[in-house]
């Protein structure tokens, strides 16, 4: 178990190293000075030594390694650095911007949920059928449409036309409704799909026809015996999905005005506010290992066979 | 089941909790503005911090000791009178009414600490004023620059200049105190600011209570938020976006020129451009006025000269000027005077050998010069000319580097009125943002003679003689001057527009019943 726990924890900080040191490049070698864009706002103009005098303020004028074994020593001493534009510690930035990426995370994750896996059930089970192809046809629409294009047509519809929500969802106790929806509805047109897919795999096995023969009803057998044997995948899914949307989504965040961490790395990487950056990715690292790894945990406890399938290969 | 019951508690608990620290109470009755982040965006409220008192001005927390009217001249604003004793000495009269927003009243000697702070903190203002020194005595203030500074009451304007109280403790959230109508009670950094009137405030109570500034990324989303009531009012309303509050009658749209112009750069280390012809003939083909009401819905100002119309030394008039219509056949015969011929019939003009095909570059954000880029790449494909369109997110080390031949700028050409401000950081050699390597002796001349001339006629003659270099070398074609827009619910009185952009939130705005 120790050993175990040990490989893990050595995997998790090379893919730590290995993402931060590489979005540190890139961050490096893309085209915009941080100093320069921090000074030249508005399309005014300031002189090359002021930017250089701000360079020398933030560090930007040591060499990219120099740079990053600085930020790696302040992480070992539980400093993730300040950002160039707030100048609040990064630790404060993203602390502040997680409650609302949480809750938006949860809340569109739990109403994917609740659309995609009864329906995504139903297009299995009457499949090819008038209700199949209407499912279909509704998840490729939404599959399709780009985010923001939804975002701005429920935006029109529920906050213009019949003024039920509200477009700027910060401050008010409904305005997470909006970036819900929206959301989730994108979410949850592949949502259907994968359930539909796992549910089909499903009813082709043996029991399904054992169950049939023995007089079980069809609902029964559907949501009790088959929904169980897909909850695995389903959850893996979910766990993967929960994972990236904490990650923030930029658009919906902008969109509508909700400020989590999706927006904020958006702001900081168009900033070019590197420690920002930094920080994110680490977060993003930890988040989706961790995440990861309580899928798998979960998993096994729902599906002894999967637990039992890997004591069989630990033993191996 | 219990395991379950514990489990949807524990979930409810999270999601009340996660609530709670997102959702704000409900405020009193106020204003609410709605800006994109380049108006509204403040990093701190620290006036000392990089640009952030450009902001603060705006939101109206901080003022000066000169403000610009809409003719963009300084007037006396927590200054009362002011004196220029000699070239280097001005002796300002400080009001004595004013006390900033924790109670303490402003002196000169809390004028020249704040200075100080401000010179120690931010390394533009040494590009901003040029002060030597300063006295302080009651409410006199004398001020010593290192060298003649005629425009120092126009330089003093600029809001990086805020009067604040730099004795006291700033606040690392609500920031500094300062003598503006309206004080922070919230503050999140790029997203919003929560304010109510400044009890102390010296020119007069503020009409509004609170007032609440929010940063819409998405300029869609604003415009619906107006719509919708949930916000009263746009700063800078992008000229697109006009056609829907235009025939609104539950809007009022606000507009005046501002020096904010839209021009090219014209490379001249490129070999084809270094023939004014050429140079001539792309300035020919750009259809100004088309492009002012299409683009801009009539938002913006067609320009043939340097500098807009609103300002002394602007416009047209009483100039000479090479191009002063959009003109293709005129274009096309500079091109065949210029040597060009389509040798090969490939649709493009060539000479030498060599085709004239021209890299164009501008931001890959602003929309608006996108769609110029469009037009006028399939204009000059109609003579010839061909355009290859490159954008960039930031366009400064390209400009930097010389790897273009046309740039496609849009630059604020004399925010705090100081006529030098622009000419001095682009049309001298060695200048900051000389880029095209544009060499004229008589103009740096002028821009030499300029800072240290005070009599306000000679300044303008100075620069009117140095925007007819300026348009005889038609090293650049000022195509554009924008339009400042702002629009807001007809409930909204008291509201006065400024071409600046420095002013938007005052004592007289007030909200009807």
């Amino acid at each position: 178990m120790l050993q175990i726990l040990l490989k893990k924890t050595g995997a998790f900080l090379v893919i730590v190293l290995g993402i931060t040191f590489l979005s540190f490049l890139l961050s490096y070698l893309s085209p915009g000075d941080p100093a320069a864009i921090m000074l030249k706002k508005g399309g005014n103009m300031v002189s090359e030594e002021v930017i250089q005098q701000k360079r020398e303020e933030l560090g930007l004028n040591q060499s990219m390694p120099i740079q990053y074994l600085n930020w790696l020593q302040g992480i070992l001493k539980g400093d993730f650095g300040t950002s160039y534009r707030s100048k609040k510690s990064v630790i404060r930035e993203i602390t502040e911007s997680l409650p609302y990426t949480i809750l938006l995370t949860i809340t569109s994750l739990f109403l994917t949920m609740l659309i995609a896996i009864p329906l995504g059930l139903l297009s299995a089970k009457f499949k090819d059928g008038w209700l199949d192809n209407l499912l279909r046809f509704i998840t490729y629409l939404f599959s399709s449409l780009p985010s923001f294009f939804i975002a701005l047509v429920l935006m029109y519809i529920f906050s213009l036309k019949l003024k039920l929500f509200p477009v700027i969802a910060k401050g008010s106790k409904h305005g997470m409704v909006m970036p819900t929806l929206v959301m989730a509805l994108t979410l949850a047109a592949w949502y259907i799909r994968q359930v539909r897919a796992i549910v089909l795999s499903e009813l082709g096995k043996g029991y399904v026809e054992g169950l049939l023969t023995r007089g079980v009803s069809e609902m029964t057998i559907l949501f009790r015996h088959v929904l169980r044997n897909c909850i695995a995948p389903i959850i893996t899914l979910t766990g993967l999905s929960f994972g990236t949307m904490l990650g923030g989504s930029t658009i919906v965040e902008s969109i509508f005005s909700w400020p989590g961490v999706g927006k904020m790395a958006v702001d900081a990487i168009t900033a070019r506010d590197y420690p920002v950056i930094q920080g994110y990715v680490v977060w993003m690292a930890v988040i989706v290992v961790l995440i990861n790894a309580l899928v798998e945990i979960i998993c096994s406890l729902l599906d002894p066979r999967i637990r039992k399938g890997r004591m069989r290969s630990d033993e191996i | 089941m219990k395991r379950k019951a514990a489990a949807i508690v524990i979930s409810m608990a999270m999601m009340a909790g996660l609530s709670a620290s997102v959702f704000a109470a409900d405020g009193e009755k106020h204003l609410t503005a709605g800006a994109t982040t380049g108006f509204f965006g403040a990093e701190s409220l620290d006036p000392g911090y990089n640009w952030d008192s450009w902001i603060m001005s705006i939101y109206g927390i901080s003022e000066n000791l000169f403000r610009l009217n809409n003719n963009f001249e300084a007037e006396p604003w927590l200054c009362e009178s002011y004196e220029n004793t000699d070239e280097l000495t001005w002796v300002l009269q400080l009001r004595d009414d004013v006390l900033f927003s924790n109670g303490n009243k402003m002196t000169a000697e809390s004028v020249k600490k704040c200075f100080e702070r401000t010179g120690a903190e931010n390394a533009r203002m040494a590009e901003t004023v040029f002060i030597e020194s300063m006295e302080a005595d009651g409410q006199t203030l004398t001020i010593k620059t290192s060298k003649p500074e005629p425009t120092l009451i126009n330089d003093l304007c600029d809001p990086l200049m805020a009067v604040y109280d730099s004795e006291s403790e700033i606040d690392p959230e609500l920031g500094a105190s300062c003598t503006g109508p309206f004080v922070a009670t919230s503050f999140e950094a790029m997203a919003e600011v929560q304010m109510k009137k400044n009890e102390n405030y010296w020119g007069g109570e503020p009409k509004l209570d609170t007032v609440d500034l929010k940063i819409v990324d998405d300029q869609d989303a604003l415009n619906m938020a107006l719509q919708n009531g949930e916000i009263d009012l746009i700063a800078q309303l992008p000229a697109a976006g006009t056609t829907l509050f235009k025939d609104d009658e539950n809007f009022v749209m606000d507009s005046v020129t501002s020096t904010r112009t839209n021009f090219l750069m014209y490379n001249l280390n490129t070999p084809a451009l270094q023939d004014v012809n050429v140079r001539n003939a792309i300035s020919m083909s750009i259809d100004r006025e088309g492009y002012a009401d299409v683009v801009f819905n009539g938002y913006a100002e067609a320009s043939y000269g340097v500098f807009a119309s609103a300002l002394p030394y602007g416009g047209t008039d009483g100039f000479e000027l090479a191009v002063s219509e959009f003109d293709p056949e005129g274009a096309a015969a500079l091109l065949a005077e210029a040597g060009y011929e389509d040798t090969d019939s490939d649709g493009i003009l060539d000479k030498d050998g060599e085709k004239l095909s021209l890299n164009f570059v501008t931001y890959s954000y602003n929309t608006q010069l996108l769609q110029f880029a469009d037009m006028l790449q399939a204009q000059l494909s109609e003579i010839g000319v061909d355009l290859q369109i490159q954008t960039y997110d930031v366009l400064d080390e390209t400009m930097e580097s010389g790897a273009f031949d046309i740039a496609a700028l849009s630059y604020a050409m004399a925010p705090t009125g100081n006529e030098g401000y622009f000419p001095n950081m682009v049309f001298v050699p060695g200048a900051s943002n000389n880029y095209n390597g544009y060499d004229n002796a008589k103009v740096t001349e002028d821009v030499e003679k300029l800072s240290t001339t005070y009599d306000k006629e000679e300044r303008i003659a100075l620069m009117r003689d140095m925007e007819q270099e300026i348009l005889n070398d038609g090293a650049y074609a000022f195509f554009v001057n924008q339009q400042l827009i702002c629009v807001y619910n007809k409930k909204v009185t008291g509201f006065e527009i400024n071409p600046t952009e420095y002013y938007l939130i005052t004592n007289t705005i007030d909200v009807a019943e």
